[in-house]
C-alpha cells in the first residue's frame, strides 16, 4: 500500500481511530493485524517470508538470552544466517548466478544453475536489517529478549516503517508497544503536519521532477549533455524528496499514535563533507552499518590503513544493500572513495578551502552536493554502460545544447521554484512544531491544496520500496 | 463524546473500504450512482469516460447514449435466435437497451469480458444459438490468451463444484480482495466523485493544462483539439496501442486463438460463432499520429482465420459521419448503427431450426 494512495488514507484513518478507541491491551493486536494487511496488499504470499524471519529471530532472541558463551554465539549466527539467507535467496541469488555465468563463460564453461523467477519481496532489506538489529542487541546484552511473540512480531512489522524504514533499534521501539499512548493534540498536529510535508515532497516535488528525470534517463542516447546534467541534478532532489518524504510520512503516522521513530534525514544537501552527508542521509541505515559492521570490524581502533579498508568495505556493502546490481556497488564504492580521500585530507591537515568565511562554507556545501549528485548517476542508471554513457554526455555538454526534458518553460521554472522552496524549508524550518491550532489549520489547508492542485498522482512507487 | 466520534469515523471509513474492495458491492453502487441525477450521483461517466478521467471543462459534453436503434424493415417478424454476446462496453447496456434492436433475436445474453465476471451458459437444445465475440481493437491482443474468453464464458458441463466454498476458494477471495487493482479508483469514486467536487477537479485540470500543458496521464488531446483520446491507444509501447508493431508470430497466435474459440464453442452446440472488432478511435480518426500496425485488416484478412467476421473497418474508414464521442472512448450512436446494420444483415441469413 502506497502512502500516497487513497487506500492508505482510508486505512490510516480506520487504524488510528480504532487504536484510540480500543483499550490498551488490544492495541498491539490491532497494529499487528493492520501491519499484516498493509504488507499483504503488495504481494500477499510474501508475508510467509516475513513470518519465517520473525519466528526464527523471536526464538533466537530468547535462546541467546538464556545461553552462555559459545551457545549464545551459535544462536546469533543461526539467526544471522536465516536473515542473510533470506536476503541472499530473494535478493542476491540471481545476481550471483548471473555473475557466475559471466565468469564461467570467460573460461569457456556453461553455468547450469537455474535462475529463480521470483519477485523481490517489498522492503525486504529494511525489515531484515531491523530484525537483525534485535538479535545483535540481545546478544550484546543491550536489549532483553522479548517474550511476547505478538509484540516482537509488531516490532518487525510495525506498518509505518515496515517497507522503507526508518530501520529502528529494539531499544527505541520495543518498549513503546507496551506503553499506553493517549491521544495528544501536539502529537496529532505535529504528526499530521509531518505527513502532509512528506506527501508534498513526494507528490509535488519528487513525482514532478521524475517526469524530467525519467524522460532524460530512459532516452539518454537522444539527449543532450545539458538535458542530462539538469536531469542529474533533478534526480538528486527527486530521490531525496521521495525517500525523506516517505520517512516523514512514516514518522508522522507513528507520532499521531504516540510512537517516536528515529529521524532519518537532516537536510543532507547542506552537508559540508561526504562524511557529514552520511550523518544526515538515511541516518537509520548509516548508523546501522556503523554500529553493527564498522565497529565490529574494529572501527577507528585499528591501524590507519585498516580504517581506510574498513570504511571502503562498509560503503561497498551499503551499496550492495540497496540492490543486486553492480551500479549500486559502484555507487557505494564511490562514496567509500570520497570518504577515504576526505579522511586522508583531514589526516594530512590539508584544507581545500582555506578561508573560514561564508563563501568557503557554501563552496564546501556545493562541492559535497556535486559529489553526491555525481554518484547518484550510478544509482539511477540501470547498468554500468548506461551510467558511463550518460557521464560522457554530461562532460561533453556545450552552451548550444537543447534542453528537452518534456517540461514546458513554466513547468521547468516551477521545478526550480520547488527546489528553492525545499531548500529554504530545510534550512530554516527543518523541525516545525506548531502550537496554535490556527497556524496548524492554515498550514494543513495550504499543504493539502498544494498537493491536490500541483501533485502528480500517477501511482508512482517510492524509489526505496525496491530495496 | 470522543469515543462516539471515533466510532462514527471508523464506521464511515470502514464502509468505504469494504464497498471499494468488493467487486459486487461496487457494481451496485456504480449502477445506482451513475443512474441518479441527485447530489449522490456520479459525474464520472455522464460527460464521457475520458472527461471523467481528465475533467477538462472544454470537453464537458452531455453524450447521447441509449438512443436505441431500430431494426430494418426487412427484418423477419419471427424471433427465434438466442443471441449470446461475449463483448465489452461497446455492446453494454449503455448502447443495447433492448434485444429488440437485433433482427430475429428472441433472447439476449451478455458477458462483459473485460471484467472479472464469470458466467455459465446452458444452451437450449433444438433452438438457434448464435455467439458473437466482440472486442475493441485496444483489447484484441488479450485474445491471444484463450482464457480471456474461455475462462469466463463457461459451458454448463464445467459448472460442477464451482459454487462450493472451499478453503482454497476462500483464500483466493481474500487474496483478490487484498490485491484489488481498482481499489484506489473505487475509493476515489466513493469519496470524491460527487457534483460538489467537480468544479475543483475542473479547476485543477484547467490549471495543469493551461500552465503546464499537462492532462491526466491516461488521456491525450487530439492534434486538432476536437477529441479526447485514450493515451494507451496512441502509445506505441503499449500492447493496447494502434501504433504498436505486431509481428507475424503474434498475429498467427491471435488467429490461432480465435480459431480455438470458434472450434470450441461450435463443438459445444452453438450454431454459429461470429467475431467483430471495433476500431480504436485513433485508428479511424488520426491514423497519421503514428504508423498504424494494421492489426484489424491483418487479422480479418488472415488466410487461416476460420471464424466469420462482422467487418466494419472499411465502413468506418469511409463514412463522413461523426462516429465516436468527442470525450469518450466509445462509438456514438452513428457508429453503433453502422455496426448494428452489418450485424443484422448477418442475423437475417439464419433460418429457424
Amino acid at each position: 500500500m502506497l502512502f500516497n494512495s487513497l487506500q492508505f488514507f482510508v486505512f490510516f484513518i480506520i487504524v488510528t481511530a480504532l487504536y484510540f478507541a480500543l483499550p490498551h491491551r488490544f492495541r498491539w493486536c490491532l497494529l499487528l493485524l493492520a501491519s499484516c494487511y498493509f504488507y499483504m496488499v503488495f504481494v500477499p504470499a510474501y508475508i510467509l517470508i516475513l513470518g519465517f524471519t520473525i519466528v526464527v529471530d523471536y526464538f533466537a532472541g530468547i535462546y541467546i538470552e538464556r545461553s552462555h558463551d559459545k551457545r549464545r554465539k551459535l544462536f546469533l549466527v543461526c539467526s544471522l544466517i536465516a536473515n542473510i539467507g533470506v536476503l541472499a535467496v530473494f535478493k542476491y541469488y540471481n545476481f550471483i548466478n548471473n555473475n557466475l555465468t559471466v565468469l564461467l563463460q570467460g573460461v569457456g564453461l556453461h553455468n547450469s544453475i537455474p535462475y529463480l523467477s521470483i519477485l523481490l519481496p517489498i522492503g525486504l532489506s529494511f525489515h531484515t536489517f531491523q530484525a537483525m538489529s534485535y538479535t545483535i542487541e540481545v546478544y550484546r546484552g543491550n536489549q532483553k529478549a522479548e517474550k511476547h511473540f505478538g509484540i516482537y512480531a509488531l516490532y518487525v512489522m510495525f506498518y509505518p516503517q515496515l517497507v522503507a524504514g526508518p530501520i529502528e533499534r529494539p531499544q527505541n521501539l520495543l518498549h513503546q508497544f507496551r506503553e499506553e499512548h493517549h491521544f495528544q493534540s501536539d502529537n496529532f498536529k505535529n504528526g499530521l503536519l509531518l505527513m502532509a510535508f512528506g506527501l508534498f515532497k513526494k507528490v509535488v516535488i519528487a513525482d514532478r521532477l521524475s517526469i524530467a528525470v525519467d524522460h532524460a534517463f530512459n532516452n539518454y542516447q537522444g539527449q543532450s549533455g545539458l538535458s542530462l546534467t539538469v536531469a542529474m541534478f533533478f534526480y538528486s532532489f527527486q530521490i531525496y524528496c521521495d525517500f525523506s518524504g516517505y520517512s516523514e510520512m512514516a514518522i508522522g503516522a507513528a507520532e499521531i499514535m504516540g510512537f517516536k521513530l528515529m529521524t532519518n534525514f537532516n537536510a543532507p544537501y547542506f552537508s559540508r563533507s561526504i562524511s557529514e552527508f552520511w550523518k544526515r542521509w538515511h541516518i537509520s541505515l548509516s548508523t546501522w552499518f556503523r554500529d553493527y559492521l564498522y565497529i565490529t570490524m574494529g572501527g577507528n581502533r585499528v591501524s590507519n590503513k585498516k580504517t581506510y579498508v574498513n570504511l571502503f568495505i562498509v560503503f561497498v556493502v551499503s551499496g550492495l544493500w540497496h540492490g543486486a546490481n553492480w551500479t549500486f556497488v559502484i555507487w557505494g564504492a564511490l562514496h567509500g572513495i570520497f570518504i577515504m580521500i576526505e579522511k586522508w585530507l583531514n589526516d594530512m591537515k590539508i584544507k581545500i578551502f582555506r578561508w573560514q568565511n561564508i563563501v568557503s562554507h557554501w563552496m564546501e556545501v556545493f562541492c559535497t552536493f556535486c559529489l553526491a549528485t555525481f554518484a547518484w548517476i550510478f544509482f539511477r542508471a540501470e547498468n554500468y554502460g548506461k551510467a558511463i554513457a550518460i557521464i560522457h554526455k554530461i562532460f561533453a555538454s556545450s552552451m548550444s545544447d537543447r534542453l528537452d526534458l518534456q517540461l514546458n518553460h513554466t513547468e521547468l521554472l516551477f521545478c526550480f521554484f520547488l527546489i528553492a522552496l525545499l531548500l529554504v524549508k530545510e534550512k530554516y524550518f527543518m523541525k516545525l512544531h506548531v502550537q496554535q491550532y490556527r497556524t496548524f489549520l492554515l498550514l494543513m489547508i495550504v499543504l493539502t491544496a498544494s498537493c491536490y492542485l500541483f501533485g502528480v498522482f500517477n501511482n508512482k512507487q517510492f524509489i526505496y520500496f525496491q530495496f | 463524546m470522543r469515543r462516539t466520534l471515533l466510532l462514527l469515523l471508523i464506521a464511515i471509513f470502514a464502509s468505504i473500504m469494504i464497498v471499494s474492495t468488493s467487486g459486487k458491492l461496487m457494481r451496485q453502487v456504480t449502477q445506482y450512482r451513475t443512474s441518479t441525477t441527485s447530489a449522490l450521483g456520479s459525474e464520472k461517466y455522464r460527460y464521457g469516460d475520458l472527461y471523467g478521467l481528465s475533467y477538462l471543462p472544454g470537453f464537458k459534453i452531455e453524450n447521447d447514449f441509449l438512443a436505441s436503434g431500430v431494426p430494418p424493415d426487412s427484418c423477419p417478424v419471427k424471433r427465434f435466435i438466442n443471441l449470446y454476446v461475449a463483448g465489452d462496453s461497446y455492446l453494454g447496456d449503455a448502447f443495447v437497451e433492448s434485444d429488440s434492436i437485433f433482427c430475429s433475436v428472441k433472447s439476449y445474453w451478455y458477458l462483459k469480458t473485460n471484467s472479472s465476471d464469470i458466467k455459465h451458459v446452458r444452451l437450449a437444445t433444438g433452438e438457434t444459438n448464435i455467439l458473437l465475440i466482440e472486442v475493441v481493437e485496444r483489447d484484441l491482443r488479450s485474445f491471444s490468451d484463450t482464457d480471456y474468453i474461455m475462462g469466463k464464458m463457461l459451458m454448463d458441463d464445467s459448472i460442477h463444484g464451482q459454487s462450493k466454498m472451499t478453503v482454497g476458494r476462500f483464500s483466493s477471495l481474500v487474496f483478490q480482495a487484498l490485491s484489488n487493482p481498482s481499489i484506489n479508483q473505487n475509493i476515489e469514486f466513493n469519496m470524491f466523485d460527487y457534483k460538489i467536487f467537480t468544479p475543483v477537479k475542473e479547476m485543477k485540470a484547467s490549471l495543469n493544462w493551461n500552465v503546464f500543458g499537462r492532462v491526466n496521464d491516461d488521456v491525450l488531446i487530439s492534434p486538432d483539439g476536437k477529441y479526447l483520446l485514450y493515451r494507451q491507444t496512441i502509445d506505441s509501447t503499449s500492447k493496447n496501442g494502434s501504433f504498436t508493431p505486431m509481428s507475424d508470430k503474434e498475429l498467427n497466435n491471435l488467429v490461432r486463438s480465435l480459431n480455438t474459440f470458434y472450434a470450441y464453442y461450435k463443438s459445444k452446440g452453438f450454431d454459429d460463432v461470429l467475431f467483430s472488432v471495433i476500431p480504436n478511435p485513433v485508428t479511424i480518426l488520426y491514423p497519421h499520429m503514428g504508423r498504424y500496425n494494421e492489426m484489424i485488416p491483418r487479422v480479418q484478412q488472415h488466410p487461416d482465420l476460420k471464424i466469420p467476421i462482422i467487418d466494419i473497418y472499411d465502413l468506418f474508414k469511409n463514412t463522413n459521419m461523426q462516429i465516436y464521442f468527442t470525450s469518450d472512448t466509445h462509438w456514438n450512436m452513428n457508429g453503433f448503427h453502422i455496426w448494428l446494420n452489418e450485424f443484422n444483415k448477418k442475423l437475417m441469413t439464419y433460418h429457424e431450426k
